[in-house]
């Protein structure tokens, strides 16, 4: 686990291209981030490696896991996935196969697919693990907090079978979620590290902390860090200086000045939050992202935080909020008009 | 890497077809129709995608789907009975090699856990509606709608694959249909391209270029452009000039021919340029290559053929070949274990041939062995005089010759009986051997004696030792006066006659071939014979 801005793609894109000769697989849950290991690959020379194959989960999940043995439970080709936000299907029992797994017969449910994968690899006698160990080397999974339910089982798979796998991620950073299963719902968002000490204890993988960042000065890791108080500190290795460094708060009557002057990165909760029309982003799209300013204009949960330094009101927003702070390598700045008592923030002055 | 077995159904001739590979050599022999050069060319488009040197996908035609299939497909529409439009599969099983994981699953007819890929051409459901319309009045449909079909190109890993997916690459060398010559240098130049280093190309494609644009630079072209351009404004209000087209649609696949000794290969001899095809494919250096041949024989002296299949012999390495040949000689000099009969989509292989008779045949290629795999049941005659008598027995007997009826006289020497007797065997085929008894038939017994009991096997000749060749036997059925009407001759007596026949063997026989006088034949002919 690692925190953000700790390199962790960084990392596993210099190991895969380290080993060497091995047959890899680079997967991570969003195509954004798919991209963002693409470029790094592309760092180290004009072309990728055949060897190294960059996939997102799901079409890892698709073209390598479910559709090989595919037959051993549901004898039509599966086209594709049908997405699911909630829970696809609910009260379709899974001896009905072709009703609980599938819609329209040919497309799978992505809120299924891992559970289908399982029931593939117990009823092929283990042929769809074997096949993977087969056809890589080595695996990374970059972005592991964003898996959920049936996912954990896949993974507990892959270690169980003796296929070399690397899971990267910050707990800290569970916004996403592959599925909304309620398999494994014990492991959910920030407690899926529970999940990894399990497999610790249990000799199946070695969890291991990283806590610098190469990105946010360290006034913007302290900030982020209370987030989580009960996570390790987060030690910051970014040293550049420039004339405007940490965390800080801007009048909404100086935003004008302080876009043109700095020309910051505008970040939101959600769309519901109104940014005087600058170009911004959510939270969460913003994950895996680095900016050198970032200037958040918080949502109304987020000015009570920013009022009184308490964090249950940004409880349930904890892994966005922090994912946004963290984006930023100078400064991080929340457009607010009232009194600020978060530890270490000045006011900005026009 | 290699193909270890294949599955056809519904593709042109081939309606179903499965069979079994060797690693390295297999050498396919059938007779004509058999499906032999749609099975290579089946191989080669689930390998390539291509069929013709084009993509699939633009070479559909509805007459690509066996016709009997769609036949019944078109008397179901008729007799409004319930039968799904017909679709073509071919499946190609790889050996579960590392290098091809990526194609292993169990998406397959068979259901093998084996790397693999399989290729089916097969009504578009996105289409239903049209298709609807369309067999509305099934009086009206003569062929499939071939608008209709999509073809699926899938590992068996059940995902789309291309052609850069397999990692297995071939050559098909198709010596036996002349194209038309644009198709046959595009066709060499493809090959020669296989091998060519990948530096080798970029070199190629490069001087091919700087060579256009020097073509601009040329003092005469460049008087010429100038005087175009005097034309401006008479013309166009812009400048008209001429260039070679250095687009990359003009690049130098198109400009660029093999010439052997400055001769066009295309314009060289067919034989001799099959033999360079053949050649260079041999020498691409993928070991993962397979080379699929479609009969070397063809338009080459026996020469010519004798020194192309000992190149192939020594160069094929690890890969794997698929040959098919209508010649023994072909079959004997590769090695006759890897023949694999292809008959009704049924392969039939030899390989529990015993190392001596492979030797055998190796050595000595001049054997006819290819006649007795293709015949429904062979009888073996010890030479040119015993195979007329016999034929002109079946034909007396049966009113035909015996080839009407499948059953091949094949005249050989008879040390070589046992060698051919032990392919009948493996292939399970019914042999007579008819042989003259020389006098000692204890002796018969004994070389014989495996055969004695073989069901399919008979061994004939006549017990008495007093009559041991054919032309004594002949006399003995026939007595003289007889064999002097066939013969159209007369003689003092017996022995002045016998003495005539066996001096003049193959006379004697043409005579009993031709004539038109009753005669009879020995009865160990006539039991050869049934």
């Amino acid at each position: 686990m690692c925190a953000a801005g700790g390199g962790k793609t960084t990392r596993i894109v210099n190991e895969a291209m380290a080993q060497g000769g091995s047959r890899i697989a680079l997967l991570t849950y969003t195509q954004n981030n798919e991209q963002e290991i693409e470029r790094k690959l592309y760092g180290h020379g004009p072309v990728i490696p055949a060897r190294i194959e960059v996939m997102t989960w799901f079409s890892f999940l698709l073209r390598e896991m479910a559709r090989p043995y595919q037959r051993v439970l549901y004898e039509r080709r599966i086209d594709g996935l049908h997405w699911i936000e909630g829970h696809s299907v609910p009260y379709v029992k899974e001896a009905l196969t072709a009703a609980h797994y599938f819609s329209n017969g040919r497309l799978i449910y992505s809120d299924k697919i891992a559970k289908f994968i399982c029931a593939c690899d117990q009823r092929s006698n283990g042929a769809v693990m074997r096949r993977l160990a087969q056809r890589f080397d080595h695996i990374f999974v970059d972005e592991i907090q964003d898996m959920a339910g049936y996912d954990l089982e896949i993974l507990e798979g892959m270690l169980k079978a003796g296929i070399r796998v690397t899971l990267v991620g910050d707990h800290r950073q569970a916004t996403f979620k592959t599925n909304q299963s309620k398999k494994n719902a014990a492991f959910a968002g920030i407690k899926i590290v529970d999940k990894f000490k399990q497999w610790d204890k249990q000799g199946l993988a070695t969890l291991s902390y990283e806590q610098h960042t190469h990105r946010c000065h360290q006034a913007i890791a302290d900030l982020s860090d209370t987030f989580f108080p009960g996570e390790p500190v987060t030690k910051s290795l970014n040293t550049t200086q420039t004339d405007h460094d940490g965390v800080f708060i801007v009048r909404t009557g100086d935003v004008g000045g302080y876009v043109a002057r700095y020309a910051p990165q505008v970040l939101r909760l959600d769309k519901k939050t109104a940014c005087h029309d600058l170009p911004a982003l959510n939270f969460g799209e913003a994950k895996g992202m680095t900016f050198d300013r970032v200037l958040i204009f918080p949502h109304r949960l987020g000015q009570k935080w920013l009022a009184s330094a308490q964090l249950r009101h940004v409880e349930k927003s904890a892994a966005k909020m922090y994912v946004g702070a963290t984006r930023a390598r100078h400064s991080l700045a929340f457009v607010f008009d009232g009194v600020s008592k978060i530890a270490g923030a000045q006011v900005y002055a026009a | 890497m290699f193909i270890s077995r294949v599955i056809v159904s519904n593709y042109r001739c081939l309606k179903t077809a499965d069979l079994a590979l060797n690693p390295k050599l297999n050498i396919i022999v059938g007779n004509n129709e058999c499906g032999k050069s749609t099975l290579l060319e089946a191989i080669h488009l689930a390998l390539s995608g291509q069929l013709n040197g084009r993509a699939i996908q633009t070479e559909l035609h509805p007459h690509l789907f066996n016709a009997e299939i769609v036949d019944l497909y078109i008397q179901a529409l008729k007799a409004k009975t319930a039968m799904a439009p017909p679709a073509i599969l071919i499946e190609l099983y790889f050996h579960d090699d590392p290098a091809l994981v990526s194609l292993k699953g169990i998406n397959n007819t068979a259901k093998s856990d084996v790397p693999g890929v399989s290729m089916s051409i097969e009504i578009n459901k996105d289409y239903a509606d049209e298709l609807a319309s369309y067999v509305a009045q099934p009086d009206l449909i003569r062929t499939l709608p071939i608008e209709y079909y999509a073809v699926r190109w899938r590992s068996f890993a059940g995902n789309e694959i291309t052609a850069r997916s397999i990692a297995i690459k071939t050559a098909l060398i198709d010596a036996s249909t002349i194209r038309n010559n644009a198709a046959a240098s595009r066709y060499v130049v493809d090959i020669m391209k296989d091998s060519l280093s990948p530096g080798q190309k970029v070199d190629l494609a490069l001087s091919y270029r700087l060579m256009k644009d020097a073509f601009v630079g040329q003092a005469k072209v460049k008087d010429l452009n100038d005087a175009l351009a005097k034309k401006k404004g008479d013309i166009s209000d812009k400048t008209l000039s001429v260039s070679l087209d250095t687009s990359s649609r003009a690049s130098w696949e198109t400009g660029v021919m093999p010439h052997l000794d400055d001769i066009p290969l295309p314009l060289v001899g067919k034989g001799e340029q099959n033999a360079i095809k053949i050649k260079l494919a041999m020498e691409t250096s993928a070991d993962s290559h397979l080379i699929l041949i479609e009969e070397p024989e063809n338009h080459l002296s026996f020469a010519n053929l004798n020194s192309l299949i000992a190149h192939i012999g020594e160069r094929r390495g690890e890969r794997q070949l698929i040959i098919t040949t209508h010649s023994s000689f072909v079959l004997n000099k590769l090695g006759v274990e890897s023949v694999i009969l292809f008959h009704r989509g049924k392969a039939i292989t030899l390989k529990s041939l015993s190392p001596g008779t492979h030797d055998y045949f190796m050595r000595l290629p001049g054997h006819d062995t290819l006649r007795l795999i293709l015949a429904a049941r062979t009888i073996l005659v010890e030479g040119p005089s015993d195979e007329l008598v016999v034929q002109a027995a079946y034909k007396k007997r049966h009113g035909r010759m015996p080839l009407a009826d499948g059953v091949d006289v094949i005249s050989v020497n008879s040390l070589a009986f046992k060698r051919f007797l032990e392919i009948a065997v493996v292939l399970d085929r019914p042999a007579a051997v008819v042989t003259d008894n020389d006098g000692n038939v204890a002796a018969l017994v004994a070389k014989y004696a495996d055969y004695a009991k073989t069901p399919k096997i008979e061994i004939r000749y006549d017990q008495d030792e007093a009559y041991p060749t054919l032309e004594p036997q002949l006399l003995k059925a026939n007595g003289k006066a007889v064999i002097e009407q066939v013969l159209g001759k007369a003689f003092d007596d017996e022995p002045a006659l016998l003495a005539w026949m066996k001096a003049n063997k193959a006379d004697t026989a043409l005579c009993f071939f031709n004539t038109g006088v009753a005669w009879a034949a020995p009865k160990y002919i006539l039991d050869a014979i049934g």
